[in-house]
């Protein structure tokens, strides 16, 4: 195994999750959804503005769920979103999932629809997103959370991207904003869209997806989407009065 | 005067300070110093502290690229070659004190836009490492003929066990102490400049250790002066 | 028009401040900006904090895995704590691997703990020469504000508090570790190390908890790092103005006020978060 020499070092032949060594709990009817509807999405918070050294940033995090932190700002190349997806290493629950791929293919490829890049031919932009704490759904969440901080840094854009996760349980029945134990189920997709337009940016699906039930799970994500909207219309609202102050003496 | 030759461990006759400043017994061991050894380099340094041994070669003022390049002074730049190995995250830990150290005495803004690079090959470590370091890259920058506002030496004290300091400790003396400092001092008000530390002290120990830094630096500017003189007269 | 100053002659600007003994943010020459601690928020980790000293803000996660100890001390287990800089906190900072001030950071890091024997390592090993815990200390940089030094050491110092490590035992027949993650028990914390920075302004004004402005301009930097008893740590100066003993000795004073500061705030966010549960 290679050495990185740029990092504090750790034990030389690696160390494993005490997860694996746990006591399986009883394999019965684990009943998943306590508590909420299949077409509820779990209650998010949502911030923009909070970082000083950054152009715009912006914070989602979903009730008993996902934290996921993004800052923009003006990087020296040219004419390109640059996107980096980050995952914290205690962002994972214990379990040790997998991480699934193609996260950050979908990010930059949402933001990529929405984002009016010919308005800055010779700027680039940097986006970096961190998820702090993954509990289902962060992939979506980080992908809102980018566009609204960059729309705090006042990039023009066609609209806000707003991204939203559902999954497929065991009898086939379709959860909006699974959480981490749902979506090792079976099939999981990732939509995000923009909702002014009612377009959608970008599509992720994983697993086996029979029928129609992928067209219902997009509906559900779509609608999921619609929900958090004005949510963060109102963020960026406070954030940008807060930018701005109010018009003094100074000003007439 | 109270030189505590008889308690303790073995220390060589080397300088041993006890509690009390005034029992001071000065004797470094500084063993030489050989400037210009190396023909490739703009300047270069072997220091040696008993067998720990340093050899710096210093490159500059030379062109820079661009990306590193700063307008109004000179850029520093240190490596540190461990004597076996790839230099990891402690060698760059160090580097930046080392750099900062040399920032803080040389006219960089005589050569802005210009390199400055350092070299630290170690070649022997037995205790008291980095203020060789530190010794040896003053050195070089003298030996390069770098413009400085003064020059800086560094001592290493260990503190084995209560009421007793031990000045440019080896490595066997070292790993037994509970805590050892590297402090570097600048010649012009002979001042601190730089302070490492290992291990856990109380303020008074380190007030001690600075104090036994301050006499011992008048030894190795000394040291310096004499060695730069021998350079001179050889030829 | 203050901003325009700010901006066009920012050393003057500061100097005016620091004439009249006071600093641009309002703050006197020795005194801290708000300090704040949230512990616990990271349901994921096995302990976490996030600590923010006026803007600067870090957070931190604590991850424990099993290891086979190290062939050299089959008794210890192993704390890897690990300072990242990334772009999120400054446009400094470029994506990919640390860069040399997280490197240098992640080094302070590992010396404070080392010194300081915050947990002894003997504690992390269940069973010797076969297993013990490796702790990953992550401390991220979320919002790059200034004294990054000292937000990580008070942020490690409360995730390691509120670090809650599932109990092991080894199965005698099998010889494998038997994990009941529903029970937990508390890290056994030695020491709780605080660290103080200071900047040292035109080899004259010695400011406390330099913000990012102040650091860049600064013409020396200092950092004590000092446990509940008094005893030094960790003091890293390297380089920049030089400082006569008597000053040396004022910092220390100020790092021994601020250890209480700090201890009675960390011991008050540990009363809150227990009296919620």
């Amino acid at each position: 195994m290679p050495v990185d020499s740029r990092r504090v070092r750790g034990p030389e032949d690696g160390s494993q999750s005490p997860a694996l060594y746990a006591e399986k709990e009883k394999e019965g009817e684990k009943v998943l959804r306590v508590g909420r509807g299949p077409s509820e999405q779990r209650a998010v918070c949502v911030r923009a503005g909070l970082l000083s050294q950054a152009a715009g940033s912006a914070y989602v995090e979903v009730a008993g769920g996902s934290k996921v932190m993004c800052g923009v700002w003006w990087g020296g190349g040219e004419g390109r979103l640059h996107c980096d997806l980050r995952w914290a290493r205690f962002s994972s629950p214990s379990t040790g999932s997998q991480r699934r791929g193609g996260g950050a293919l979908l990010l930059q490829q949402s933001l990529e629809s929405a984002v009016r890049m010919e308005r800055y031919p010779r700027a680039e932009l940097m986006l970096s997103v961190l998820v702090m704490e993954e509990r289902g759904a962060a992939l979506p969440m980080a992908i809102t959370c980018a566009a609204l901080a960059l729309a705090d840094a006042g990039i023009e854009m066609y609209d806000l991207v707003v991204g939203a996760a559902a999954c497929r349980g065991k009898t086939g029945e379709i959860l909006l904003d699974p959480t981490e134990e749902e979506e090792e189920i079976s099939a999981n997709m990732y939509l995000t869209i923009m909702p002014n337009l009612s377009q959608v940016s970008g599509l992720l699906c994983t697993g086996e997806w029979e029928g129609d039930s992928p067209v219902e799970a997009m509906k559900l994500c779509m609608e999921g989407c619609q929900r958090l909207y004005p949510l963060l219309q109102q963020s960026l609202l406070s954030s940008s009065k807060k930018k701005v102050p109010p018009p003094g003496p100074e000003a007439s | 005067m109270e030189v505590s030759s008889e308690s303790g461990p073995p220390t060589h006759g080397r300088c041993i300070v006890k509690r009390r400043m005034e029992a001071v017994e000065r004797s470094l061991r500084m063993s030489g110093c050989e400037l210009g050894l190396l023909s490739r380099p703009d300047g270069s340094a072997n220091f040696l502290q008993g067998a720990t041994s340093v050899l710096a070669g210093v490159y500059g003022p030379a062109e820079i690229k661009v990306s590193k390049e700063m307008h109004d002074k000179a850029t520093v730049e240190v490596m540190v070659r461990p004597k076996v190995g790839l230099p990891a995250i402690q060698e760059k830990s160090q580097e930046q004190l080392i750099r900062e150290t040399c920032e803080s005495v040389i006219n960089g803004t005589l050569h802005p836009r210009t390199s400055i690079t350092i070299v630290l090959q170690i070649i022997n470590d037995d205790g008291s490492l980095l203020s060789c370091c530190l010794n040896a890259a003053c050195m070089a920058l003298i030996d390069a003929g770098i413009p400085m506002r003064g020059l800086f030496c560094a001592v290493t004290c260990a503190l084995p066990v209560e009421d007793l300091l031990i000045v440019d400790p080896n490595l066997k003396e070292q790993k037994e102490s509970r805590a050892v400092l590297t402090i570097a001092m600048e010649s012009m008000e002979k001042k601190v400049l730089t302070v490492s530390s290992r291990g856990t002290y109380s303020a008074e120990e380190f007030q001690q250790c600075v104090g036994a830094a301050w006499v011992s630096a008048s030894d190795i500017f000394q040291f310096y002066k004499d060695s730069v003189k021998r350079k001179f007269s050889k030829s | 028009m203050a901003e325009g100053f700010k901006l066009v002659e920012p050393l003057e600007f500061h100097r005016k401040f620091l004439r009249e003994n006071c600093r641009p943010d309002g703050r006197e020459l020795n005194e801290f900006r708000t300090t704040t601690v949230n512990v616990g928020s990271i349901t994921t980790a096995d302990g976490s904090a996030l600590v923010k000293i006026g803007n600067c803000t870090v957070v931190c996660g604590i991850k424990a895995e099993f290891a086979t100890p190290p062939i050299d001390a089959p008794n210890k287990g192993y704390i890897v704590p690990n300072v990242e800089l990334t772009p999120l906190c400054s446009p400094r900072f470029r994506p990919g691997p640390p860069g040399e001030e997280a490197q240098v950071a992640s080094q302070f890091i590992a010396d404070v703990i080392e010194n300081s024997q915050i947990i002894l390592k003997e504690d992390l090993c269940i069973e010797s020469g076969k297993l013990a815990w490796v702790l990953y200390c992550d401390l991220i940089c979320l919002d790059y504000g200034g004294n990054l030094l000292d937000t990580c050491v008070c942020a490690l110092v409360a995730a390691l508090r509120n670090t809650r490590l599932p109990s092991v035992k080894i199965n005698e027949e099998t010889g494998l570790a038997e994990v009941k993650l529903s029970t937990r028990n508390a890290l056994k914390i030695h020491k709780q190390p605080v660290s103080t920075s200071f900047s040292i302004f035109d080899d004259k004004y010695i400011l406390v908890d330099p913000t990012n402005d102040e650091e860049i301009l600064a013409t020396g930097l200092m950092t004590i790092v000092i446990d509940e008893d008094g005893t030094l740590c960790t003091i890293k100066k390297s380089g920049g103005s030089a400082l006569s003993a008597q000053e040396l000795q004022d910092c220390i004073s100020r790092a021994i006020t601020r250890h209480k500061e700090v201890q009675n705030l960390l011991d008050e966010v540990q009363v809150s978060v227990t009296t919620e549960k």
